[in-house]
């Protein structure tokens, strides 16, 4: 049975009109499942797509940093690592910035290897000889020679990284 | 032309919902007001954006190895592409300038009062866009400014407690700026900006058409105000705006040239990162939150500026509409100006 746009369900029996409100309810439905369903069809995977392997865990690297007898007591020398890297789909270079030293006495190991990352917002901090201090650019974030904050916004002290003395004698930090 | 115009609207039926725009009668106050110029500009300079952006495109290279060199050859090898970059880089801050100000006119105006609540609710977030185009596109030279702007961005990302990292590596592409970060930066600032632009000011335009402009704050004598007709006579005040503008753009991308900064090297401790003008407020405020009170800078902030902007219609919902006598509107607005302004003159100086 058709029915004419507008026309008033009053004008309709009460069998007409419930027959018409479940068909209305039926289209509504599945209007809305279809609707539903296409758009997961289609958004789950599109949004697992963008996601891609962003929140993948970091694999840890063991980078050289120079030979240990390079390295002079007390003081930081600061070392541009590079390695290739596979970055999504292309193998690149990576590189990053770490400070080392030999560790003062009494220390847990040998070698102090330091991010040269701040922890406030990500830019590189520079070492300051004469005063014995880190210093972020962006924020004026300052640290001690350990790493530890002294003033400024940093919220965490700089990544203290792990060493270790290869036969040859070099010294590799884990990034 | 008579018979081809019939023969088109015929097919289409386009000429009545044509005249209907373009007969739309503006109030005269609205008319002798340049500050009413600013919304039919903010189109113009999307349209010169859009444009100058596809014919970047031409020749971009979406890549860390590529990008760079791509930039440099379109900005000092190609024929004119001085000109093309520097106006798309002029015209984002225009964007910028020309918004805050069609923003101000609104708010002055109380023109976000019923019934065009939601009219400005999609404005505010057409603003949010607009910045969100200056965030996205400035990466794309790979260049230390961009590179740096964007480890810092991406960071206060970082920053929101709880899903900061995961917010973080979803904008990197990683956990690191990289190949990834790059590509979807372009995608965003070059596709998904745009097209949510374009359908927002659709909605915008409709509601304030639908609405109309909001009344003049003082009326002058008795009744009916004058008006004018949008076409020829107010779009002749738009389109005259709009050459000066671009006239203006030509010029400073003539004279100063869009800047390209040296080939982004992420192991560099000489360079300074400071964002573009319309970021450095926020970027200044970010040195005043220590330690574990960061988030109060990155987030609660921002989130509170923009929150209070969106619950604006709703807070203030009184009939008076005249600022002088509104002060806790008029006064919480020179309290935001004079903490912007005062931020932006310490993050330029420091």
């Amino acid at each position: 049975m058709t029915h004419q746009v507008g026309e008033p369900n009053e004008a309709r029996g009460p069998n007409e009109a419930r027959d018409l409100g479940r068909r209305d309810f039926i289209s509504t439905i599945g209007f809305w499942i279809a609707t539903v369903a296409s758009a997961a069809i289609l958004g789950i995977p599109s949004a697992r797509f963008a996601v891609g392997k962003s929140l993948e865990k970091v694999v840890e690297h063991w980078v050289p940093v120079g030979a240990v007898d390079a390295l002079k007591p007390g003081e930081f020398t600061s070392v541009v690592y590079s390695f290739r890297v596979k970055d999504a789909w292309r193998e690149v270079k990576k590189e990053g910035l770490i400070y080392v030293r030999p560790a003062p006495p009494g220390g847990a190991s040998d070698f102090q290897a330091l991010s040269g990352v701040c922890t406030h917002l990500g830019c590189n901090v520079r070492w300051s000889k004469e005063t014995s201090r880190f210093a972020c650019p962006c924020h004026s974030g300052v640290y001690d020679s350990d790493g530890a904050v002294i003033s400024g916004p940093p919220p965490r002290p700089l990544r203290q990284l792990e060493t270790r003395v290869t036969e040859d004698g070099v010294l590799e930090a884990n990034i | 032309m008579s018979t081809v115009l019939r023969w088109l609207d015929q097919r289409t039926g386009w000429s009545g919902p044509i005249r209907t725009i373009f007969r739309y009668p503006v109030p005269a106050h609205a008319h002798h007001n340049p500050l009413f110029t600013m919304g039919s500009l903010l189109l113009v300079l999307f349209g010169v954006q859009a444009f100058t952006g596809a014919l970047m495109a031409f020749y971009y290279d979406p890549s860390p190895e590529g990008a760079y060199a791509s930039v440099d050859y379109m900005q000092f090898i190609l024929p004119f592409g001085w000109l093309v970059r520097g106006v798309h880089h002029w015209a984002a801050s225009a964007m910028v300038v020309i918004v805050v100000l069609h923003l101000l006119r609104t708010y002055l105006y109380s023109a976000y009062k019923k019934p065009r609540e939601l009219t400005w609710l999609v404005g505010v977030v057409l603003l949010l866009i607009t910045v969100s185009f200056g965030f996205t596109g400035y990466l794309l030279p790979w260049d230390q400014k961009g590179f740096w702007a964007t480890q810092v961005g991406t960071e206060i990302a970082g920053s929101v407690p709880a899903i900061g990292s995961a917010l973080r590596d979803l904008m990197r592409g990683g956990a690191d700026m990289g190949i990834a970060t790059l590509t979807r930066f372009y995608s965003v600032h070059m596709l998904l900006l745009p097209g949510a632009f374009v359908v927002l000011v659709l909605a915008h335009l409709a509601l304030m058409r639908r609405h109309g402009l909001a009344p003049a704050l003082v009326r002058k004598g008795e009744g009916q105000e004058k008006t004018v007709p949008f076409y020829p006579t107010h779009l002749a005040i738009e389109a005259g705006v709009a050459l000066v503008v671009i006239v203006g753009l030509v010029v400073a991308a003539n004279l100063v040239p869009a800047p390209l900064d040296l080939r982004a090297d992420p192991t560099d401790t000489s360079f300074v990162p400071r964002p573009d003008w319309y970021f450095l407020f926020y970027f200044q405020l970010l040195t005043y939150f220590p330690g574990g009170l960061e988030a109060i800078g990155t987030v609660a902030i921002p989130l509170f500026f923009f929150g209070s902007l969106v619950l604006l219609p709703f807070i203030d919902r009184g009939a008076e509409r005249r600022p002088w006598r509104k002060p806790v509107t008029s006064v919480a607005f020179v309290l935001y100006a004079v903490a912007v302004i005062l931020l932006t003159i310490r993050g330029a100086s420091g």
